[in-house]
């Protein structure tokens, strides 16, 4: 178990934050920018940062131990490789500089690049490959670490959507299978869902609330919670002097919805309305505020007009 | 295209002005130093063809051959000192601290120096009797006088050039490390590589295309040589630190063999293009590798 105590992630704010990750779990840390994410995972790697506190890996006090002797791995946001090593060089450089036997290193790097699909790509170097083969070479040589941490920094970030998609599939599986802590950075609501047993919101730098993805979901702490979760932002308004709040894939057309006695009646003023075949977003104002809903399909919605709109009572978040 | 417009031949316009500055520029100041070196000028009118016998005369000449190891001793040895000195001062610049514009202010400073400023400089400066560094070398006990020793003068020529050109390597290769992001450093201490294998595998393939034009410049600049040998030694004691351009200078404009000169000039224009040649292409093929 990997604690985390007491830590300033954001110099000059006050927000404490503590938080134990669990090994054989991956974790992902949902945050805006600026949150503190990146901070936490160098603080945990022990690299220079302006965050200050405790790191401990079952009982034992990282703090002392310089990057270089912990059991911490990373991977970044950028394509970090070693320009003038080949694939087989690179996937190998961590375990050389830990003077790991020639036969113990070919081994480990075949069989991480069979894993990861990049064996027929040994002997190229890192400029020669796509922007999914190069990351694909960051994972597989920090999983050669076989670090007892891996910090994965917004890793699929940089990577276009299909090539995405394949490697959070393939990644999701990886990491599964060991007895690591993983913590997997992201400010993409999605990540949470595709690669969490656990996830961790943070807004500027507190933690707002933890826990298995979609039970977060159902039952945010906070505005800023749901927010976290939400994409795109959700709907906020008022009843009886309480705060209540709506995600945009809950809120249907009167007629398609739900039936009125289980559902809540709004007016929508729409100002705005995009689609992409697929789905369909319709911007408008209510009761005052900017709302936006999100469906299946297209819409018949005019720029203009005032929709009749519902969601059920269950779906109303009260806070 | 050409289907439907009328073929259009303005673009050469264009590249008219570039044209003629490059004619009067290089062009044909070239042609002329070529047609010199084939002829024996008496005077402007009594010229004779003579061939390539100048370019032969000029190779088997010992003052030449000797300008020329000389000259290809110097530049190998400014090479040596200057590139891995501007790497470790450039290693050495902080990369985010307030003093960082002031450092660079202060390296840069030898480079605005005139060459012929930098060499009277180092002449006081180097001077026995008055000036810091040869006052204070002899004071040490150390006999130091590089007016009458060949030795001297070269260590002398050899410390200015580093003095006033290590800087560019500095300045070249520090704008090489600050493009590196930091992820690079921060992943290559997470994996455990010493300082020294950050160096080699971070650093250095990043900086081999700054290196590349660094060593270019001063290859090529320091095998031109000529102001500052002429001002601190006047090419002595002997012919101890005369390099090619001043060998060349005393033919042309001291003696006015203007055909021997020529072909010289013609011999030295090839030979620092060979250099660049084939220092660039062993470069950038052991890259292709």
């Amino acid at each position: 178990m990997l604690s985390v105590n007491n830590v300033c992630l954001i110099p000059n704010e006050d927000n404490v934050f503590s938080h134990s990750f669990a090994r054989g779990e991956i974790c992902v840390v949902l945050g805006a920018n600026q949150s503190g994410k990146t901070n936490l995972c160098r603080l945990i790697a022990g690299l220079n940062t302006r965050a200050r506190g405790a790191v401990h890996l079952d009982d034992k006090s990282l703090e002392k131990l310089s990057p270089r002797a912990r059991p911490v791995s990373m991977v970044y946001q950028a394509f970090v490789n070693y320009p003038n090593l080949t694939v087989f060089e690179n996937i190998a450089s961590p375990l050389i500089a830990r003077k790991a036997s020639n036969e113990a290193v070919s081994k480990s790097v075949t069989d991480l690049a069979e894993k990861l699909r990049i064996d027929p790509l040994l002997h190229r170097l890192p400029s020669e490959l796509s922007g999914g083969q190069q990351q694909r070479v960051a994972i597989a040589r920090a999983l050669a670490q076989d670090a007892q941490v891996l910090l994965l920094d917004e890793p699929l970030v940089n990577l276009d959507f299909k090539l995405r998609e394949a490697l959070e599939v393939e990644l999701r599986e990886l990491l599964r299978a060991s007895n690591t802590v993983v913590i997997y950075t992201s400010s993409d609501p999605r990540d949470a869902f595709t690669h969490g047993d656990q996830l961790l919101l943070l807004d500027k730098g507190k933690k707002i609330q933890a826990g298995p993805p979609l039970q977060v979901y159902e039952r945010p702490s906070s505005p800023t919670a749901m927010a976290l979760l939400a994409d795109p932002d959700i709907n906020r308004f008022y009843r009886d002097g309480k705060l209540c709040a709506l995600r945009p894939e809950h809120i249907e057309l009167v007629g398609a919805g739900p039936t009125s006695g289980n559902a809540v009646d709004f007016h929508m003023q729409v100002t705005a309305y995009e689609t992409n075949g697929d789905e369909s977003f319709v911007h408008g104002l209510v009761e005052g505020a900017e709302w936006v809903l999100r469906q299946r399909g297209m819409l018949p919605v005019n720029v203009g007009q005032t929709l009749q709109i519902n969601a059920a009572l269950r779906d109303v978040v009260q806070f | 295209m050409s289907s439907f417009k009328p073929k259009n031949n303005r673009a050469w316009l264009g590249v008219l002005p570039v044209l003629l500055i490059v004619a009067f520029s290089a062009v044909i100041p070239l042609m002329t130093v070529v047609n010199y070196s084939v002829q024996d000028i008496l005077d402007f009118n009594s010229r004779f063809f003579v061939g390539f016998e100048w370019y032969q005369q000029t190779l088997k000449d010992p003052r030449f051959v000797d300008a020329f190891l000389r000259q290809v001793v110097f530049s190998l040895t400014i090479l040596a000192i200057e590139v891995p000195l501007g790497v470790a001062v450039a290693k050495g610049i902080p990369k985010d601290s307030r003093f960082t514009s002031l450092i660079l202010i202060l390296l840069a400073l030898p480079l605005l120096i005139p060459w012929n400023v930098v060499g009277t400089i180092w002449q006081v400066f180097a001077r026995p009797d008055i000036g810091l560094l040869g006052w204070t070398v002899n004071a040490l006990g150390i006999p130091y006088n590089y007016t009458a020793e060949p030795l001297h003068a070269w260590l002398t020529l050899v410390a200015m050039d580093v003095w006033h050109w290590t800087s560019l390597i500095a300045l070249l290769a520090f704008a090489g490390l600050t493009s590196i992001p930091t992820p690079f450093y921060q992943a290559a201490e997470l994996d455990g590589a010493s300082r020294w294998q950050v160096f080699r595998y971070v650093e250095m393939p990043r900086l081999q295309g700054v290196l590349i034009i660094g060593v270019l410049l001063r290859l090529m600049d320091s095998f031109m040589i000529y102001t500052e040998p002429f001002v601190l030694t006047g090419g002595g004691p002997g012919n101890a630190t005369t390099m090619l351009s001043q060998h060349l200078a005393t033919m042309a404009v001291g003696q006015f063999d203007l055909g021997p000169a020529a072909a010289f000039s013609v011999i030295y224009f090839l030979f620092i293009l060979l250099f660049c040649w084939i220092f660039y292409t062993s470069v950038v093929r052991s890259d292709d590798e």
